[in-house]
C-alpha cells in the first residue's frame, strides 16, 4: 500500500463536529459529558466549558477533538478558529521510540501510527512523555494509551477514515501522501495571497498535517515541544530521595547549585582548554 | 548512584530546555555573518563558521528570550531575588548587555565573566547561566544552516559552528562512529575514536575509558596526557536517539566519579 | 428553493442573510466550498452575530435582529441610485415597466414621507386588511393588458415609484435602524451587485432568520426584488433559496400540511366559497378580433346556466390562460365579455366559472397573450384531486365533471385562523379537546411556551407519536407541575425512525428522494403510514357502525394503500399522487395530462410525474440514483426526481436574453431557444412550453414567470401579500427603539392580535424601559429543533451539553457577568436560567446615538433528555407573520441578570 496522509484544510472547516462524532461512532467510544455541577438541575446539570468546544481536551475516549478559539483581530475583523485536533502520525514517532514493549506501537506502511493496546505492559507512560504534542492519553491508572488510529481498519480496506468520509465541506482529505502534499502546497499558495501567515503544520514529516491560516497557537493546537523526550529522559534520571551533594562540585542544592551545575563546568573546561602549542586557536586568533 | 537527579533540578532544566528548543525552532534573531556560503571557506582553514566577536543577535529577540528564561528561574526559585534585582539594575544601567554576554561566552572568554563578576558583585554562575542559554538559543538556530550533519571532513576537537569545546560524545547508531556535541550550540560532528578532542593526543596508551559496573551504555573517556575527560553514550545500546545535551544532564553522577578519579 | 443544493457550486456571490448554513445546513457547505475554491466565489454574511458561517465569510455585516428589510432596502436603493441593476432583465422580465393606477401614485405623492401604510387600509377588523384594488395596474380598456413604459421613465411606472419608495433607505438611515456601519452596507452592496452582470450569478440563502418575524414574508419579498434587479432568478448559481428547517418540511408543505392549502399549494376553500363553481364547459368558442362578442352554439355548452359576472377561461387554442369577465348573456348564447377577445380562434376549449365560487377566487386571469398564467390550470388540479379522493362522486358526463360540487362540499371550509398559535388558543378556550402530535414537541417549540404547556394541561386527551419521551410526552410531570392536577389521557405511540420506514423526502431543492427501509423498527414501534392507515380504518368503521355528523366524506373516501398482509405501502400513495387515467387506471406522464372533466385523478399535481417514466408507464422516478451529471451545471437530472416535471431550476426561461433566446451566460447554460429546431434545448426542462419562442419579437414568445398571471417577476407585489406591494421597514412587536421612518406606525399595521386572556401575556408586549435588550433565538449545528433527536444521543449531548446565552463582552461587563456565570433572561412572558457565554462575536449596536445590546440563544433545550436546559421559547412572543402567522421568534425584548 502506498503511503497515505490526512490533510486538514482549516480554511474550509466550519467547526460542525461531524468528524468528532464520526470518530466516536466508528470506534464505539463513549461520550464524555462534563462533570456534574448542580445535581438534578435542568439548567445547570453539567459544568459549562465556556465555549462551543466539548469535551475540553483529547482523552482516552476522545481521539478527535474540534478546537474553538475566538480572536478579535487587530484589524477589527473578528476571527473564529476551528480545527480538528488529533495525532499527527509522525514519520518517526517519538511515542514508538519511548515505548518499552515491542509490538504495541506500529508505524504502518500506510503512514498511520496505531496502538495495539491489548499488548501494553508495565511502563512509565513513555509514549505520552515523549510525544511532542501531548497526544496519547491514558485511562486513569491503567497503562494503556489511546489516540487516533488513522482508521487503520478502514484504510486497509481501501476506504477513507471516518472523519474524512463525513466532513461536509471536504476540509479533511485523504489520499496518497504525495498527492496530499501537492494539494496542500497548491492550496497554501492560493491562500497565502490573502493570508500571508498561512502555513503547513506541523510539516510534511507527518501523515496528518494541517493548512493553517495563522500560527498553530491561534487554533489551540499544541506547539511542538520536541524537548518532551528529553524531559522524559531527565525525569527518568531523577529520584524522590533527598537531594544529594557533591563536595566541591555542587554546593548544597541552593539556587547557586542549580545554576552552578553548569556554569562552574564552563570555568572548568575553559580553564583547562588553553591551547596546546602548535594547534590553531579554535577562535582563529 | 544512577538515577539520582533531584526532581526540582530536572523540572527546572526541563523547563529551560523547552524554552530553548522552542525559541530556536522559531529561527528568529538570526543575523549570521558570515553566511553559510562563506562557511565552507572558513571550515577548510580549520576556522569555525562563526566568529564569536562578530555575532550580532537581534536585540528584541534576545530580550524576549531573556525574559522567558528569567521567568522560569523565578518560577523554580533557582536564583535569589536580590541577585536578580541586581542583574536588572546592571542591565538598565547598560553595564551588562545581553548581546555582549552572548559574544563573550561564545568566545570562551572566562576572564570576562570573572572580571565582570568581581566588578559587579554578581555571582559568576548567574552571568554564565544566562549567557550560555541565550547563546545556545541563538547558536543552535544558526547551526541548522550548516551544511552536512556529522560533517566528516572537519575532524577537529572543537565545534565547526562556534569553535567551542565538546561537552559529551556518542557512538552513533548506524556505524558506531564517534560523534561529539558542542558544549554551547549542540552541533554534532564526527571525530576520531582514538584521539583526545581537547589536546589532540592520539597515543592509544594515553586514551582509556572507564564504566560504572554493570551493563551500561555510558562510559567516561579520559586522556592521561591532559587529564581531561569526556562522557560517552553508546547509542547502539539504548532505545531511540541519544540527545547529548540531555544525556549530559542526566549523567551528572559520572562527572562526579570522573572528578573523584582526578580528571577534569 | 428556486434552485437547488448542488447548484450552489455555480455561485459567484453568496448573500447569506437570515440564516446560518455552516451550522444548520452543513451539507450545503459541501457545495459552497466548491464555489469558493473553484470559482473564487465570495461569501457575504449578514447576521446579528458572528456565526460559524461568518467565520468563513469574505465580508460580514452585523445588523440588529428584525431590521433585514431596512438592510436589503438599503442595498436596493444603492443599486437603483447607482444604476447597478441589470437593465435588460428588469425591462423584459419584471413588472418594473408597468404603470400603477393613478390613485396609488396620488396616494404615494400625498403621503411623503411614507407613513408606513399603503392606500386602502381598513382597520375595523382584526387583522386590519388592505383593499388591494387600490394597488392595481393601469390597464388598457380595450385589451385588458397592463399599460407599460419600456423606457421606465414615466412617473406612473413602477420603476419610478420604486426609486422614490426606496430612496428613503440611505446608508445613513440604514445605519440608524440596523446598527450596521454605512461603509459596511455600501461595501456589501457593491460587492453583491457585481452579480448583476450577465456572466455573474448571485444567490440568496435564507432560513428562519428571515421568515420568523411579523413581516417575515416581506423580508423574502425584499430578497426577491434584489434578485430580480440583479438578473439572478432563473439562472444557474442564482435564485431565492430557502433552506428549509426540517428534513421533509418541503414534503409536508407540498402535501398541504399548511392550514390554508390543499396539497400542492392549491388554496383551501373558505366558508365564503360555498361552491366549486364550474358552470359550463365547452369547445369552439368563436370570436372576432376587436369585437366584444363571442358566440358558441348551444350544443357546445353544458346545460349549466351562465350568468353575468361569471368568468370565462380559455384552456386550449391561442388564448390559453386568458380569462375574461362576462358582462351579458342572451338566449342565443351570445356572451359579451369585459374586454375584446384578442384573436379569432378555433378549437378553443373554455370553462365558465360562477362568480363568487372557489374557482372564481382561485383562477387568476390575464389578457396578455404572452402570459401563460399557469395557475389557470388550477381547475384541473382540484377536480383531479377530488376525483382521487372521492372517485365515485366525480364522474365524466359529456365532458363535464358531474358530482364535482358534491365532492367539493366534502372539503372542510375555513372560517377563521387555524394557524399554530390559534390552535393553542382554541385549546385554552375549550374548543379543541384533543391533540394528535406526530413527531412534534410543542412544549419546547411553541412561542410563549409556558402558555402552550398550560394549554396541554387542559386537553382531555393527547396522542403523541414519538421516538423518545419528549417534553411534550411528559408534559404532565414536568418540573413545577403536580401530575395529580392534570386530567389528560396521554397515549404515547412509539414511532419508527427515518431508516426504519419507506417513503420519499423532499429536500429544499424540491428533489423528492426515495428512501428504503434499512432495518425494522424496534419493539412495538410503527411507521407513520401504518398508524394513519389504522386511524382511517377505525374511524371509518365507527362511522359505519354509528353514523355521526356528516359521515359521507369519510365513508366515500378512496383509501387504498394496503399491500400484502394489510400493510400500507408508500409507493401506492406515490402512485396516487402522480395521478392516473380513470378509464384504465394507467399512470399519467405528468400534470400536463390532467383534466377538469374527471377523466384523471391526481392526489398532488406538483408530484405528477414522480411515478411515471412515460405516459402510462409506471416507474418510481424518485428512486433513481444515476449520479452522472452531463449538464455541466450540476443538475443531476437522473438522480431522484424533482418537481415540477424534474425541472431543477425554475423560471429558467429568464436565463436567456429575450432579444436572442440565447443564455445570458453561455458558460452556465440552463436552457436555450433554438430557432433552427423551433424549440428549447436543455440541459434543464424549460419552464413554460417547449415550443413557445424565447425571442420577444416572435408571436409564440411567452413570459418566464408563468406562475404570476402577468407573466412577470414582480418587483411591485401588487395583490400578492396582505401587507403591501413593497417591503417596508417595521419594528418587531417588541422593539428597543422607535421606528425612525414613521414613529406613528412602528409595527406592521396588519398584525393579527390573538384574542384570549392576558394572564399569560398573550397580547401584551414588553416595555423597552424594563426590557431594553434585543433577544433572538437560533439553532446550533449539534442539536435539532426541539431537541428530542439530539439531546437524547450521548455523542451529541457531549458536544453541546448545556443551554447557554450568548452576549457581548460589553453587556457582560455592564451586568458584572463573567463567561460561564449563571444568568436569568426575562421577558414579559417568562424567564429562563442558563449559562452565560460571553463572546466578542456579538457587539452592541450603535444606532442613532443610542447603544442597543443584543443577546441570542439556542432554542433546542427542554427538561427531558441527557442534555437538559430551559426552553428559550418561554421568552418568545405569541404573534405571527402577517401573511403566514409564523411566530416572531427572532426578535423580542428581554433583560439579563446574573443569578
Amino acid at each position: 500500500m502506498t503511503e497515505k496522509a490526512i490533510f486538514i484544510d482549516t480554511s474550509k472547516c466550519i467547526g460542525c463536529r461531524a468528524c468528532q462524532v464520526a470518530c466516536k461512532q466508528w470506534w464505539g467510544l463513549p461520550a464524555e459529558l462534563p462533570a456534574e455541577n448542580v445535581a438534578g438541575s435542568v439548567q445547570f446539570q453539567y459544568k459549562f466549558s465556556g465555549s462551543y468546544q466539548n469535551p475540553g481536551d483529547l482523552s482516552h475516549q476522545t481521539w478527535n477533538l474540534v478546537r474553538f478559539k475566538e480572536e478579535a483581530g487587530s484589524d477589527g475583523k473578528m476571527k473564529w478558529f476551528f480545527t480538528p485536533d488529533r495525532c499527527r502520525h509522525c514519520k518517526n514517532p517519538p511515542c514508538q521510540e519511548g515505548c518499552p514493549v515491542p509490538g504495541v506501537i506500529v508505524k504502518d506502511e500506510s503512514g498511520g501510527v496505531y496502538y495495539n493496546v491489548e499488548k501494553c505492559g508495565d511502563c512509565a507512560k513513555q509514549c505520552a512523555e515523549y510525544c511532542p504534542f501531548g497526544i496519547p492519553k491514558f485511562d486513569g491508572d491503567i497503562r494503556r494509551a489511546f489516540k487516533c488510529r488513522f482508521c487503520i481498519d478502514r484504510v486497509h480496506e481501501g476506504k477513507t477514515p471516518a472523519c474524512v468520509k463525513t466532513c461536509p465541506p471536504g476540509a479533511i482529505q485523504f489520499g496518497d501522501k504525495t498527492e496530499m502534499m501537492d494539494k496542500a502546497q497548491a492550496r497554501l499558495a492560493v491562500i497565502q495571497t490573502d493570508n500571508p501567515e498561512a502555513n503547513i503544520y506541523p510539516g510534511f514529516d507527518y501523515n496528518n498535517f494541517w493548512l493553517l491560516l495563522y500560527a498553530p497557537e491561534k487554533y489551540s493546537l499544541a506547539q511542538a515541544d520536541f524537548t518532551r523526550k528529553e524531559k522524559a529522559r531527565l525525569a527518568a534520571a531523577r529520584t524522590s530521595r533527598k537531594p544529594f551533594t557533591v563536595a566541591g562540585f555542587f554546593k548544597p542544592l541552593t539556587y547557586l547549585g542549580m545554576l552552578g551545575g553548569l556554569g562552574l563546568a564552563f570555568f572548568r573546561r575553559v580553564d583547562a582548554g588553553k591551547n596546546p602549542e602548535g594547534k590553531i586557536d579554535r577562535h582563529g586568533k | 548512584m544512577e538515577n539520582n537527579l533531584p526532581r526540582e533540578f530536572s523540572d527546572f532544566q526541563g523547563g529551560i530546555l523547552e524554552i530553548r528548543s522552542r525559541l530556536a525552532a522559531g529561527k528568529r534573531g538570526l543575523r549570521a555573518e558570515p553566511g553559510p556560503d562563506q562557511a565552507e571557506e572558513r571550515l577548510k582553514q580549520g576556522l569555525p563558521w562563526l566568529e564569536a566577536e562578530t555575532l550580532n543577535p537581534d536585540g528584541d529577540f534576545l530580550e524576549m528570550a531573556f525574559q522567558e528564561i528569567l521567568a522560569m528561574v523565578k518560577k523554580h526559585g533557582a536564583a535569589g531575588e536580590e541577585e536578580l534585582q541586581r542583574l536588572e539594575e546592571l542591565r538598565q544601567g547598560g553595564r551588562i548587555e545581553l548581546a555582549e554576554l552572548v559574544r563573550k561566552i561564545a568566545a570562551g572568554n572566562a576572564e570576562y565573566f570573572k572580571k565582570t563578576s568581581a566588578a559587579t558583585g554578581l555571582a559568576p554562575e548567574i552571568l554564565v547561566f544566562f549567557a550560555e542559554n541565550l547563546a545556545r538559543i541563538f547558536l543552535s538556530a544558526q547551526a541548522e544552516g550548516l551544511p552536512g550533519k556529522y560533517s566528516s571532513a572537519w575532524l577537529r576537537g572543537y565545534c565547526p559552528v562556534c569553535g567551542n569545546e565538546p561537552r559529551m560524545a556518542k557512538l552513533e547508531r548506524q556505524q558506531g562512529k564517534r560523534v561529539l556535541a558542542c558544549s554551547l550550540c549542540d552541533t554534532l560532528w564526527v571525530f576520531r575514536r582514538v584521539e583526545c578532542p581537547y589536546c589532540g593526543n592520539s597515543n592509544p596508551r594515553d586514551l582509556r575509558f572507564f564504566q560504572v559496573k554493570g551493563e551500561s551504555p555510558y562510559r567516561v573517556d579520559v586522556c592521561e596526557k591532559c587529564k581531561r575527560y569526556i562522557k560517552t553514550v553508546d547509542e547502539r545500546k539504548i532505545e531511540g536517539e541519544a540527545i547529548l545535551r540531555t544525556e549530559d544532564l542526566a549523567t551528572i553522577y559520572l562527572d562526579e566519579i570522573a572528578r573523584k578519579e582526578g580528571y577534569r | 428553493m428556486t434552485n437547488h443544493w448542488t447548484d450552489l457550486a455555480n455561485v459567484d456571490y453568496f448573500l447569506v442573510i437570515g440564516s446560518n448554513p455552516a451550522e444548520n445546513h452543513p451539507i450545503s457547505f459541501h457545495w459552497v466550498t466548491k464555489a469558493l475554491e473553484n470559482r473564487g466565489a465570495k461569501l457575504l454574511v449578514v447576521d446579528p452575530r458572528f456565526s460559524r458561517t461568518a467565520a468563513k465569510a469574505h465580508f460580514y455585516a452585523p445588523l440588529r435582529s428584525g431590521t433585514d428589510i431596512a438592510f436589503v432596502n438599503g442595498m436596493i436603493n444603492r443599486i437603483l441610485e447607482n444604476d447597478l441593476y441589470n437593465a435588460d432583465y428588469v425591462k423584459y422580465y419584471t413588472n418594473a415597466s408597468f404603470k400603477v393606477n393613478a390613485a396609488f401614485r396620488a396616494y404615494m405623492e400625498a403621503h411623503t414621507p411614507f407613513p408606513g401604510t399603503f392606500p386602502g387600509l381598513n382597520t375595523s377588523a382584526n387583522p386590519a386588511t388592505y383593499d388591494k384594488t387600490a394597488w392595481g395596474y393601469q390597464v388598457d380598456p380595450n385589451t385588458g393588458i397592463p399599460l407599460k413604459d419600456d423606457t421606465l421613465k414615466d412617473p406612473d411606472c413602477i420603476f419610478q415609484i420604486m426609486k422614490q419608495f426606496f430612496s428613503r433607505y440611505t446608508p445613513e438611515v440604514v445605519e440608524k435602524i440596523t446598527g450596521c456601519p454605512q461603509a459596511t452596507l455600501m461595501q456589501i452592496t457593491d460587492e453583491y451587485a457585481k452579480s448583476g452582470a450577465a456572466d455573474k450569478a448571485g444567490t440568496i440563502m435564507y432560513a428562519m432568520g428571515a421568515t420568523q418575524h411579523t413581516y417575515g414574508t416581506q423580508n423574502i419579498r425584499a430578497y426577491g426584488i434584489l434578485q430580480m434587479l440583479l438578473a439572478n432568478i432563473g439562472i444557474a448559481g442564482g435564485g431565492i433559496n430557502a433552506m428549509r428547517g426540517e428534513s421533509n418540511v418541503q414534503g409536508a408543505t407540498d402535501q398541504g400540511i399548511l392550514y390554508h392549502y390543499l396539497p400542492a399549494y392549491v388554496p383551501s376553500p373558505t366558508n365564503t366559497q360555498q361552491s366549486l363553481g364550474i358552470r359550463a364547459i365547452g369547445t369552439d368558442m368563436v370570436s372576432t378580433a376587436g369585437s366584444k362578442v363571442v358566440t358558441s352554439a348551444a350544443s357546445n355548452f353544458s346545460n349549466l346556466s351562465v350568468a353575468v359576472n361569471d368568468i370565462l377561461v380559455f384552456y386550449a387554442g391561442n388564448n390559453t390562460g386568458n380569462g375574461i369577465k362576462i358582462t351579458s348573456v342572451d338566449s342565443a348564447n351570445q356572451l359579451t365579455l369585459q374586454y375584446a377577445v384578442n384573436k379569432a380562434g378555433t378549437g378553443q376549449s373554455f370553462m365558465i366559472i360562477r362568480a363568487g365560487s372557489y374557482l372564481a377566487a382561485n383562477i387568476p386571469v390575464t389578457n396578455d397573450p404572452q402570459s401563460i398564467n399557469w395557475w389557470h390550470n388550477r381547475s384541473k388540479y382540484l377536480v383531479s384531486m377530488l376525483k382521487a379522493w372521492w372517485p365515485n362522486q366525480v364522474n365524466v358526463t359529456a365532458g363535464v365533471p358531474t358530482g364535482a360540487e358534491t365532492a367539493y362540499n366534502y372539503l372542510p371550509k375555513r372560517s377563521g385562523d387555524y394557524s399554530y398559535i390559534s390552535l393553542w388558543e382554541a385549546v385554552h378556550a375549550g374548543t379543541i379537546k384533543g391533540l394528535v402530535a406526530m413527531g412534534m414537541n410543542p412544549a419546547v417549540g411553541s412561542p410563549n411556551s409556558n402558555r402552550t404547556r398550560a394549554a396541554l394541561d387542559k386537553l382531555d386527551w393527547m396522542v403523541i407519536m414519538e421516538l423518545w419521551e419528549t417534553e411534550t410526552a411528559q408534559f404532565w410531570k414536568r418540573p413545577g407541575v403536580d401530575p395529580a392536577t392534570i386530567n389528560t389521557a396521554v397515549y404515547l405511540l412509539p414511532a419508527a425512525a427515518m431508516v426504519e420506514k419507506e417513503g420519499s423526502v423532499s429536500n429544499s431543492g424540491r428533489w423528492c428522494q426515495w428512501r428504503h427501509k434499512a432495518v425494522e423498527p424496534p419493539g412495538m414501534a410503527k411507521d407513520d403510514l401504518w398508524m394513519l392507515n389504522q386511524f382511517y380504518k377505525r374511524i371509518k368503521s365507527r362511522y359505519q357502525a354509528s353514523g355521526g355528523a356528516f359521515p359521507d366524506p369519510i365513508l366515500n373516501m378512496n383509501w387504498n394503500y394496503e399491500g400484502t398482509e394489510g400493510i400500507p405501502e408508500a409507493a401506492k400513495v406515490s402512485r396516487e399522487l402522480n395521478g392516473y387515467y380513470t378509464a384504465d387506471n394507467t399512470v399519467v406522464q405528468n400534470f400536463t395530462k390532467l383534466t377538469y372533466t374527471g377523466s384523471t385523478a391526481c392526489g398532488n399535481w406538483v408530484f405528477s410525474g414522480c411515478f411515471a417514466s412515460a405516459d402510462k408507464v409506471e416507474q418510481n422516478m424518485m428512486d433513481r440514483r444515476d449520479n452522472m451529471d452531463t449538464s455541466g451545471i450540476g443538475l443531476y437530472s437522473n438522480w431522484a426526481w424533482c418537481w415540477p416535471l424534474n425541472r431543477r431550476i425554475i423560471y429558467n426561461r429568464a436565463s436567456v436574453d429575450p432579444k436572442t433566446g440565447l443564455p445570458w451566460d453561455p458558460s452556465r447554460k440552463v436552457v436555450q431557444w433554438s430557432t433552427a429546431d423551433a424549440k428549447w434545448l436543455g440541459p434543464d426542462i424549460v419552464d413554460g412550453g417547449a415550443t413557445n419562442s424565447g425571442i420577444v419579437t416572435e408571436s409564440s414568445y411567452r413570459l418566464p414567470f408563468i406562475m404570476n398571471n402577468d407573466g412577470m417577476g414582480r418587483v411591485y407585489g401588487s395583490f400578492s401579500l396582505a401587507d403591501g406591494p413593497f417591503p417596508e421597514h417595521y419594528e418587531p412587536m417588541e422593539s428597543p427603539v422607535e421606528n425612525i421612518l414613521h414613529p406613528a406606525q412602528p409595527t406592521s399595521p396588519c398584525v393579527y392580535k390573538y384574542p384570549g386572556d392576558t394572564n399569560m401575556q398573550l397580547n401584551v408586549f414588553g416595555d423597552r424601559s424594563k426590557y431594553p435588550i434585543v433577544g433572538t433565538t437560533y439553532r446550533v449545528a449539534e442539536h435539532w429543533q426541539a431537541g428530542a433527536m439530539t439531546r437524547n444521543l450521548s455523542w451529541l449531548a457531549e458536544v453541546q451539553p448545556s443551554m447557554f446565552v450568548e452576549m457581548s463582552l460589553e453587556l457582560a461587563a455592564e451586568k458584572g457577568i463573567a463567561n460561564g456565570d449563571q444568568v436569568r433572561v426575562s421577558t414579559i412572558r417568562g424567564s429562563i436560567e442558563a449559562y452565560a457565554l460571553v463572546t466578542g462575536r456579538l457587539k452592541p449596536f450603535q444606532m442613532n446615538g443610542q447603544t442597543v445590546h443584543q443577546i441570542g440563544m439556542p432554542w433546542h433545550y427542554g427538561y427531558a433528555g441527557i442534555a437538559k436546559g430551559d426552553s428559550a421559547n418561554i421568552l418568545t412572543p405569541s404573534v405571527g407573520d402577517v401573511n403566514t402567522r409564523i411566530p416572531e421568534f427572532k426578535a423580542f425584548l428581554c433583560n439579563v441578570e446574573k443569578i
